[in-house]
């Protein structure tokens, strides 16, 4: 048990140590005084917790809505209106985040909540597509064989179908997660915060240090999150 | 497994530190010395007849404000007999300041604050918009450029409320802003004493930081978001407050009011048309006929103008002509 | 057992009925065949039974039950299902899938497990290896083994088999039908068995239906099909050949007792006792056996001429295949085919030497049926 958790936890560690490393670095010998008044602990952190705030609550709903949706798109009364929505879905993914959140501005006004919303949107399109196609892509004779044997049609969900559509399920949430950390820079824009502040300000202010930060920090949490999800996806997937 | 996610580690960080690097390291405007770049001899010129034989050739940089004034000077001159050459919409402050130097364009219109610091270079910035405008006028006449007029507006930096606020809480400058908010005076909506500010404005000594120092206030809640989207957070009631730039046309679509830097904070930005002296030598009448346009173009006309081009689907010109008749320059 | 009552099943969009107007009954204990050509209904008529497919009118019994008006859930947990395709579960061991319907009958944990590993023995897998192995680990036919083990281990009275052999090849495709019937003498399921193969029908069935556009022809036993083709259609099925198709119907147990059942040799025999018994032997080799008559090589005259030693051990060779007295004639022929000899041995399941088939006796055979 200690054992797993170490492998876990390991490479995350390292990798927020360095980030750590490369913060109290910067804190505290900044490049000039515009530097030194912009980038502070305090500062780091708030754009750091908002940032894991929009992504959690996003991930989490896009997660919930993604796959439920998704699970019943793939029923067999609604499999075509799915395929609709897989068409829709792989069309929405090519709008940039950036429109994403343009367009959602307008409906929902400026800040978290609307970054969190859009970000939501986003991220739900991976998690619903995989979800989909995860489900009906298994193999209509093994749905087939398990009718045939007396299952029920929540039974063959829940003990077949989900879990052999699993690894793409979980594929479509690493994705998620992936454009989500990057998409979720960009919610600086519209006054949502996060790593993005960082970024963007260090950008505007032509200062290397603060987007050095910002940028690490943003690649760190989306190395740390993409490794863990494809953990855990690992750990439930002993067959195949 | 450790290996690799270490090398993929790697391999990103030094994606993004090249990339930032690309980003960051965008060529630095750089400014000729004017020195350098001798104006001919505007006596070698021969004049026969001025109304008619000499064309002045008018230059703007290109976005909306320039290009608006580009049309006014052109609109004017042809009405009072000179014959122009359109050379408007010549990219940024570089390309346009050294078309006017070698004499490919003999006018295009100017702000004093960029004449400052990006032609000459100068870091101490001078916050007196008068004083700056002598500055500059006094600096460019050494090397052959003239600077006509001033503006009314200054687009610089500015403090927005919503009109009907800034009547109804009788604040009128950013010192009356402090007040209140200094005074705990309940905030007009959301309810907060808010400011929605782009990332630059909020992170600079000369933006938010010095504005808040030199005033002697802070508002509850700063709000950092894209430049363009504040005016859209002010209308929503999203913040009490905003920063913008003075003469955008937000500012006149949505019926705000700048708030007057009252103690001289932000460095001034007005705009005057700057003309080569052999031109002016040649057509002395340019003056005057383009003083009384730019005396007359205050911020809010300005943004009347900027809101015609940028939301109501005008051209330059269209939105030029328009005014100028309605003010009687031109019939 | 089961019983079809003028059922006929038109899927929606499709002009001609799949299946029309069908009526049929199947004994308790048999294994009825339900051959044909593809898309002649066959496989429709099966799932029909268990309500895969709702026929679109008529009546379905089981044991005299109206099927169409019981719980379809409760109905298929009582009918074992193999399909072609198997369909094992990927992410379920073999021991988890054969597991399927006992865990939704809930039945308890010990139960399970010791009927898991029943069956699985049953069907030739060391439940020791097999159990906690993933269905990607077994090779084709393995996979068919656990497919039929995960039909049958609730011990259900009625089987539904959809081609369950189609998927491999020839020759286990053989040994899977002879392990397959054997088991159903022990168990006697009452038994639908779906294939396009006339052959296989013959060799499985107790009753053969055949089917064409939907309609059903004839149904008769295997013997009758072959003698008194109801009309030209069946007739071209079951084809030109009949009398080789008979060595389908005639297991080699049957004859063993008629053959020349020459003596095997102990693996120590000496020499010239060899030397004799392959001169009384009408193939000219003796099969070599050891101490508990398990079969272990053959001699031939012409191995003789080495003079390797003084006894059997040292002359014998390897057979290249033998096979069990279950199986029917028409495997010993392949066999024969297979190895280029005119003879086989034959041993029973714990490969003790039975006797041996030649030629000869399947020619008496054709002769005497034909």
């Amino acid at each position: 048990m200690l054992q797993t958790l170490r492998e876990w936890l390991a490479v995350p560690l390292v990798l927020a140590a360095a980030g750590a490393a490369i913060v109290v670095y910067s804190v505290n010998n900044p490049t000039d005084r515009l530097v030194a008044s912009y980038l502070t602990y305090g500062k780091v952190m708030d754009s750091l917790s908002e940032h894991l705030w929009l992504m959690l609550v996003s991930m989490i709903g896009a997660t919930v809505v993604g796959v439920l949706v998704g699970i019943m798109l793939s029923r067999p009364g609604l499999f075509y209106i799915g395929k609709g929505v897989e068409a829709i879905v792989n069309v929405g993914q090519t709008v940039p985040s950036l429109a994403v959140l343009a367009l959602f501005l307008s409906v929902l006004g400026l800040g978290f909540r609307t970054a969190v919303f859009a970000l939501f949107l986003y991220s739900i399109l991976p998690i619903l597509r995989n979800t989909f196609a995860g489900i009906v892509n298994v193999d209509s004779s093994i749905i087939e064989s398990a009718r045939g044997m007396g299952m029920s049609p929540f039974r063959i969900l829940t003990r077949i179908e989900l879990p052999i559509a699993y690894p793409i399920i979980a594929s479509g949430i690493r994705t998620a997660v992936v454009i989500n950390v990057g998409a979720a820079t960009l919610a600086t824009f519209i006054g949502g915060g996060g790593i993005g502040d960082l970024i963007v300000t260090g950008l505007s202010l032509q200062r290397e240090m603060i987007i050095l930060n910002g940028a690490v920090l943003a690649a760190i949490t989306a190395i740390i999150l993409d490794y863990l999800v494809a953990r855990f996806e690992s750990y439930l997937v002993r067959w195949s | 497994m450790n290996a690799k996610y270490m090398f993929a580690l790697l391999l990103a960080a030094l994606l993004i530190v090249g990339s930032l690097f690309v980003i960051g390291c965008e060529p630095e405007e750089v400014v000729d010395d004017p020195v350098d770049d001798p104006v001919d001899d505007p006596v070698d010129d021969p004049v026969d007849d001025p109304a008619i034989d000499r064309e002045i050739v008018v230059g703007s940089k290109e976005f909306t404000e320039p290009l608006i004034l580009g049309q006014l000077a052109i609109l004017a001159l042809e009405y009072h007999g000179i014959p122009t050459v359109d050379e408007t919409g010549l990219g940024g402050t570089v390309i346009a300041r050294e078309a006017l130097e070698r004499g490919d364009i003999d006018i295009y219109w100017e702000y004093t604050g960029t004449a400052w610091m990006e032609i000459f270079g100068y870091d101490e910035a001078v916050t007196d918009p008068e004083e700056l405008y002598e500055l500059v006028k006094e600096e460019d006449l050494a090397n052959g450029l003239v600077w006509l007029d001033v503006t009314g507006f200054n687009n610089t930096y500015t403090v927005m409320m919503r009109r009907a606020d800034a009547e109804e809480w009788g604040i009128e400058t950013i010192s009356d802003l402090a007040e209140a908010i200094n005074t705990g005076v309940e905030a007009p909506e959301p309810g907060t004493w808010s400011f929605a500010s782009g990332h630059e404005y909020s992170a600079r000594p000369d933006g938010y930081l010095g504005l808040s120092e030199l005033y002697d206030f802070e508002f509850e809640e700063l709000n950092v978001m894209d430049l363009a989207l504040t005016y859209q957070a002010l209308l929503n009631e999203q913040v009490s407050t905003a920063s913008g730039f003075a003469t955008n046309p937000e500012i006149a679509a949505y019926d705000f009011v700048n708030l007057e830097d009252d103690l001289l904070f932000h460095p001034p930005y007005n705009c005057a048309p700057v003309v080569r002296q052999d031109a002016l030598d040649d057509l002395p009448q340019i003056a005057d006929i383009l003083n009384p346009i730019a005396r007359a173009l205050t911020a809010e006309e300005m943004s009347g103008l900027n809101e015609k081009v940028a939301f109501e689907d005008y051209e330059p010109v269209e939105a030029a002509e328009e005014w100028l008749i309605e003010k009687g320059f031109i019939e | 057992m089961i019983k079809l009552e003028n059922v006929t099943k038109k899927f929606p969009g499709m002009k001609v009925p799949a299946v029309k107007d069908l009526s049929m009954d199947i004994k308790k204990g048999d294994i009825c065949v339900l051959v044909g050509p593809s898309g002649c209904g066959k496989t429709t008529t099966m799932k029909m039974i268990n309500r895969i497919h709702e026929p679109t009118s008529g009546k379905i019994y089981i044991d005299g039950q109206d099927a169409l008006k019981m719980d379809p859930i409760k109905l298929r947990l009582d009918i074992g299902y193999v399909i072609q395709e198997i369909g094992l579960f990927p992410h379920y061991t073999i021991e988890q899938n054969v597991a399927t319907v006992p865990r939704e009958k809930k039945w308890s944990r010990e139960k399970t497990k010791q009927r898991v590993d029943d069956f699985l023995k049953l069907v030739g897998l060391d439940p020791e290896i097999y159990a906690n192995r993933y269905p990607s680990a077994l090779s084709g036919g393995q996979r068919q083994r656990v497919g039929v083990a995960r039909a049958m281990v609730s011990d259900p009275p009625i089987m539904l088999m959809d081609e369950p052999f189609g998927a491999v090849d020839p020759i286990t495709r053989a040994r899977l039908q002879n392990e397959f019937l054997r088991i159903q003498e022990r168990i006697s399921k009452t038994i639908v068995f779906v294939t396009h193969d006339i052959d296989e029908a013959i060799k499985m069935g107790d009753t053969i239906a055949v089917m064409r556009n939907g309609e059903l022809i004839q149904h008769d036993t295997p013997s009758d099909l072959l003698s008194a083709p109801a009309d030209e259609f069946v007739s071209s099925l079951v084809g030109r050949n009949r009398s080789i198709k008979r060595l389908h119907l005639i297991r080699i147990r049957e004859i063993l007792d008629d053959v020349d059942r020459a003596k095997p040799a102990a693996i120590d025999l000496p020499l010239q006792e060899i030397e004799k018994r392959i001169e009384e032997s009408s193939i000219r080799s003796v099969m070599v056996v050891d101490r508990d008559n398990k079969l272990k090589g053959v001699i031939g005259i012409g191995d003789l001429k080495k003079k390797a030693g003084e006894v059997a051990s040292d002359y014998m060779n390897d057979l290249p295949d033998s096979v069990t007295s279950d199986a029917t004639l028409n495997d010993a022929l392949s066999v024969m085919l297979e190895c280029g000899e005119g003879y086989v041995a034959v041993v029973n399941e714990e490969d003790q030497y039975q006797g041996t088939i030649t030629l000869g006796d399947l020619l008496n055979v054709v002769k005497e049926e034909g």
